[in-house]
Formats: structure tokens, C-alpha cells, sequence
């Protein structure tokens, strides 16, 4: 018997959440990059530090999502980033 | 029926535009690494030891002008990453249309030694940035390559639009090992998909930056930061000629722009007697120089202040393009990544040429003279890199005139040999058919 392929999640969540994460990924060597070029007595440190550790945690969770094929865990890993994005950039 | 239609788009786009995606997308992944290559191949330009003292900007200007009294001053590179020496940029006072130049002083900041000199125009670097950028084709080679980005901007949309359709059953990451065809397909989505966001925004950029000229002329689009003198107080050649202090206008940009580190100082030699000094502003994400401080030659008094971040969205948007197409706002890091990205693009297009050939593959072998995909694949990659080979060696040797010449001639000569051999083709068909219709049976 052939087995059951979720096309919503297949067709639609995995390719956001790869574009996603590409998008995450990018950010994340952007705040790594302001970060190694910051002195350490500059306020900005921790906010960077912050950004870049999140965003690296979010791409590997997008890229992670998108092979473990749950349609529900990749809305909510979608709508985690969202959310981030959108309260903290 | 829909779904038809956009692969049969997919399809045609991808293969006329292949090509040139393919050869950009090679070139562009070497066009990213371009200060870090001219740092490598020109240490003795671009290193130096840094010292206590530094020496005077305007006495190492005036002395280099002095040296040179067939150019005029065009611009002053000051120190940034990959590049620690002042690059005093000159022009001819009498150009040359075939040998254009741009003749780079490489000088030592700390004690004003004379490192070096060359014709930007046949440095490697350049080279690099015009392959990419023009093709070496000097009249619509811009255009070309931003069409070539449109190009893959509609195939980016079609392919993801078709597959959805195309992965039926299937779920993301099997590759079915059938044959070659259904493999390259494969691939050639996941990657495609895999990439989808990293396409989209550079061939939207890459489009913009290609036919940006007509778009802002279509627009009725200035450049954001423009900043013109209407009344010009003094002639051409006034204005070419005026004794500035570098060094005042140095350290006036650093008090009345702080934020900005500069890394042009360009004055104006076009009568508006304005000094120009562009430069970058940390953490930033927009091209480089974006940022200007304008002074004005007499007084060193500011006439323009400005910064992109305090800008609007469409002056935010006008140099985001840059900076977004080659990877310059995050360092080494994501030049990486945008490399590795990059030769996804390539990636694609080869793919999509390998599953087209593989499906007319019994409609190629009824064929004479037919070649296999592997010699075929082998020709078409030796031809390319024997084209940037050659554009190379006549590029670092001789400028950018005999290239563009050259590539000049030999596309539009291409083209024009396609036209009449289409044109040859179409009578002689008309002649075997109407000599056909008149023989009696």
C-alpha cells in the first residue's frame, strides 16, 4: 500500500519553512558578524549576542522541521519565528 | 491547464536563459570574494604595518598630481577592511576610447610612500566585477545580465507555483534513483525549493541592478542621495584644478558625521566646487557608501548630511540592492553562504538542461550528427571556462576595451549567424516544397 503524503505540509509549510530558515540563517551571520565586530565594552553586546543565538537556534528548528514532516509542528515553528521577528527586529 | 501553461514558462525561460544563469552564477560566486582576491594577489598594495603617525593626506595628493600632470584627481579610497593603504584614483585628462583608464596610486598612510601603480581597468579585480556585471559587452551588457536576472526571477516563481503538482505523493528529500532524468528532477525541486528564498532575492536585486537605468527612467527616478549645486561658482577646469586640504576635509567629516566611517573623498569637476565624502556606517545592512557628507570646497562648510537609516523606505530600498545581491553586509561568513547558494542558481539550470535532453532523448537519437549529453555537457562547460579564461588574460593585459571588443563582436556576430542561418533554413525549405509541388508524379 502506498503511503500517505500530507500535501499541505509537503507542498506548502516545507517550503516556507526553508525559506524561512535560509532567511534565519542570514540573519543570524549578520548579528554574528556585528558581534565579533563589537568591542566588548559597547551596550549592544547582549542584544546581539541574544539576536544571533536565537536566530541560529530558529534556522537549525526550520531546517530540523522540514525532515521531521508534522504538519502541526511546522505551523507552530513557523509562527515561533514569525513571532520573533516580528517582536524583536 | 494553468499548471500546464507555467511549465511549459518554466521550461522555455529555463532553457534560453540557462546559460547565461549558469555563467553567472559561476562568475557572480567568484565576484563576491573580489577585496578579499585583490588583497591576496596585491599584498605589497593593500598591506601595511600600522604605525603611531600618519602622514599627510593633501602633501601625498599634491605630490602624486605633481607626478602626474596628464591626469587629474578622480577619487581618494581611504583604509577599510581588506584594504589598510590609500588608493589615490586618477583619470586621464585626455581619454582614450578603446584603453579607458583609471590609474590607482597605492600609498602607504603612515610614512606616504609610493607602494604601487596600476590601471584599475586590468586589475583581476575588475575583471571579477565587469564578468559578472557586463559580460564584457559594453553596450547593453548590464541589460543583458538584468534580463538574465528577470529571467530566473519568473522561473524561481514557476517552479515553485508547478511543484506542488510535480511532487504528487511524494514526500520532500526522496530522490528516486530510476533513471538520470528522474533523479536531475529530483534534485533539481528539493534544491530549487531548498534555495526558493535565496533566488527570489537575487534575482529580484540582480534584475533591479541589470535595468536600473531604464527602471528609473521609466520612474522618473533620481538617486536618492543626490545632492546638486545649481549655480556653479567656478568653471570645469577651475574646479578640476582647485588645491584642497584632504586632511581638514577628513577630520570636518569625522565631527560633523561621527557615526560614518569615511571611505571616499570624491571632488566634484564639474563646476559645482563641492567635495563629495562617502562612507559606511556599522552594523548597516545597505550598500557601503550610501552615506555622504557633502562640503563645499571654499568654506568646508556641510551642504548635505546623509545618512540612509534616517531616510524612507524607498531610499532604504534603492540601496538595500547592492549590499542584498553580493553578500556585503555580514562579512566573510555569509560571502560563504551566498557562494555555496549561488552555485545552487548554476545548479538548477544545469539540472533542468540534463531532464530536457534525457525527455527528447528518442527524438534526439532518430537524429544525425546528434551529440551525447556527456560530450555535450563537456563542450558547453570547456567552451565557458575557455571564454572566461581568455576575457581574463586580455582583460588584465590589455584593459577593458579589447575584451569588450571582442565579446561585442562575437555575440551580436552569434546572433546575426543564427538569424541567417534560420533565414537560409526557412527559404531552402519553401524552395524543396515548391519544387516538390511542380515535379509531375
Amino acid at each position: 500500500m502506498k503511503k500517505q503524503v500530507d500535501s499541505v505540509n509537503e507542498n506548502y509549510l516545507i517550503p516556507a519553512l526553508l525559506a524561512f530558515g535560509l532567511f534565519a540563517l542570514v540573519t543570524a551571520v549578520y548579528f554574528f558578524s556585528q558581534w565579533s565586530n563589537t568591542p566588548l565594552e559597547m551596550k549592544e553586546l547582549p542584544h546581539l549576542q541574544m539576536n544571533m543565538i536565537c536566530f541560529s537556534i530558529l534556522a537549525l528548528l526550520c531546517f530540523y522541521l522540514t525532515f521531521l514532516k508534522k504538519r502541526w509542528l511546522s505551523i507552530i515553528g513557523l509562527t515561533l519565528g514569525l513571532a520573533y521577528c516580528f517582536f524583536y527586529l | 491547464m494553468k499548471n500546464k501553461l507555467l511549465w511549459k514558462i518554466h521550461n522555455w525561460i529555463g532553457l534560453y536563459s540557462g546559460v547565461v544563469i549558469v555563467f553567472l552564477s559561476i562568475t557572480g560566486a567568484a565576484a563576491l570574494f573580489r577585496p578579499e582576491i585583490d588583497r591576496v594577489l596585491n599584498p605589497e598594495l593593500t598591506k601595511v604595518v600600522p604605525q603611531e603617525k600618519k602622514a599627510s593626506l593633501t602633501k601625498v595628493v599634491e605630490a602624486i598630481l605633481s607626478e602626474h600632470p596628464d591626469k587629474y584627481l578622480f577619487e581618494i579610497e581611504l583604509p577599510k577592511p581588506y584594504l589598510d593603504t590609500w588608493n589615490i584614483r586618477l583619470m586621464p585628462k585626455e581619454k582614450k576610447e578603446l584603453f579607458p583608464m583609471i590609474w590607482e596610486v597605492f600609498v602607504n598612510p603612515y610614512t606616504g610612500e609610493i607602494l604601487g601603480e596600476r590601471n584599475y581597468f586590468e586589475s583581476f579585480s575588475y575583471f571579477l566585477r565587469n564578468i559578472h556585471v557586463r559580460l564584457y559587452e559594453a553596450a547593453y551588457g548590464r541589460q543583458i545580465v538584468g534580463l538574465a536576472g528577470l529571467a530566473l526571477l519568473i522561473s524561481t516563481i514557476t517552479g515553485f507555483l508547478i511543484y506542488g503538482q510535480f511532487m504528487k505523493k511524494r514526500s520532500f528529500g526522496e530522490v528516486r534513483k530510476k533513471n538520470l532524468r528522474i533523479q536531475q528532477a529530483d534534485l533539481h525541486k528539493y534544491i530549487g525549493i531548498a534555495a526558493l528564498f535565496f533566488n527570489l532575492m537575487i534575482s529580484i536585486t540582480g534584475a533591479w541592478l541589470g535595468l536600473q537605468v531604464y527602471l528609473m527612467d521609466a520612474f522618473d527616478m533620481n538617486i536618492p542621495s543626490q545632492y546638486v549645486r545649481e549655480n556653479k561658482p567656478l568653471s570645469k577646469e577651475q574646479d578640476t584644478a582647485f588645491a584642497l586640504d584632504f586632511d581638514k576635509a577628513y577630520s570636518i567629516s569625522k565631527s560633523a558625521f561621527p557615526e560614518m566611517t569615511p571611505w571616499i573623498i570624491r571632488p566634484t569637476t564639474n563646476g559645482e566646487g563641492l567635495i563629495h565624502i562617502y562612507g559606511d556606517i556599522s552594523g548597516q545592512t545597505y550598500e557601503r557608501r550610501s552615506n555622504k557628507l557633502v562640503l563645499d570646497k571654499f568654506s568646508y562648510a556641510t551642504q548635505q548630511k546623509y545618512n540612509i537609516s534616517d531616510q524612507g523606505f524607498g531610499a532604504k530600498l534603492y540601496y538595500v540592492q547592492e549590499a542584498f545581491h553580493f553578500g556585503d553586509f555580514a562579512g566573510l561568513p555569509l560571502k560563504v553562504l551566498y557562494c555555496i547558494l549561488a552555485f545552487s542558481s548554476g545548479f538548477l539550470s544545469l539540472s533542468g538542461f540534463i531532464i530536457y535532453l534525457e525527455r527528447i532523448k528518442k527524438k534526439r537519437e532518430k537524429k544525425e550528427n546528434q551529440t551525447p549529453l556527456k560530450p555535450l555537457l563537456v563542450k558547453w562547460t570547456v567552451g565557458m571556462l575557455a571564454f572566461i579564461v581568455i576575457i581574463a588574460v586580455l582583460s588584465t593585459n590589455f584593459g577593458i576595451g579589447v575584451p569588450s571588443l571582442l565579446v561585442t563582436i562575437s555575440i551580436y556576430g552569434f546572433l546575426l549567424f543564427m538569424i541567417l542561418k534560420g533565414l537560409y533554413k526557412l527559404v531552402r525549405k519553401k524552395n524543396m516544397s515548391s519544387q516538390a509541388q511542380k515535379t509531375p508524379v
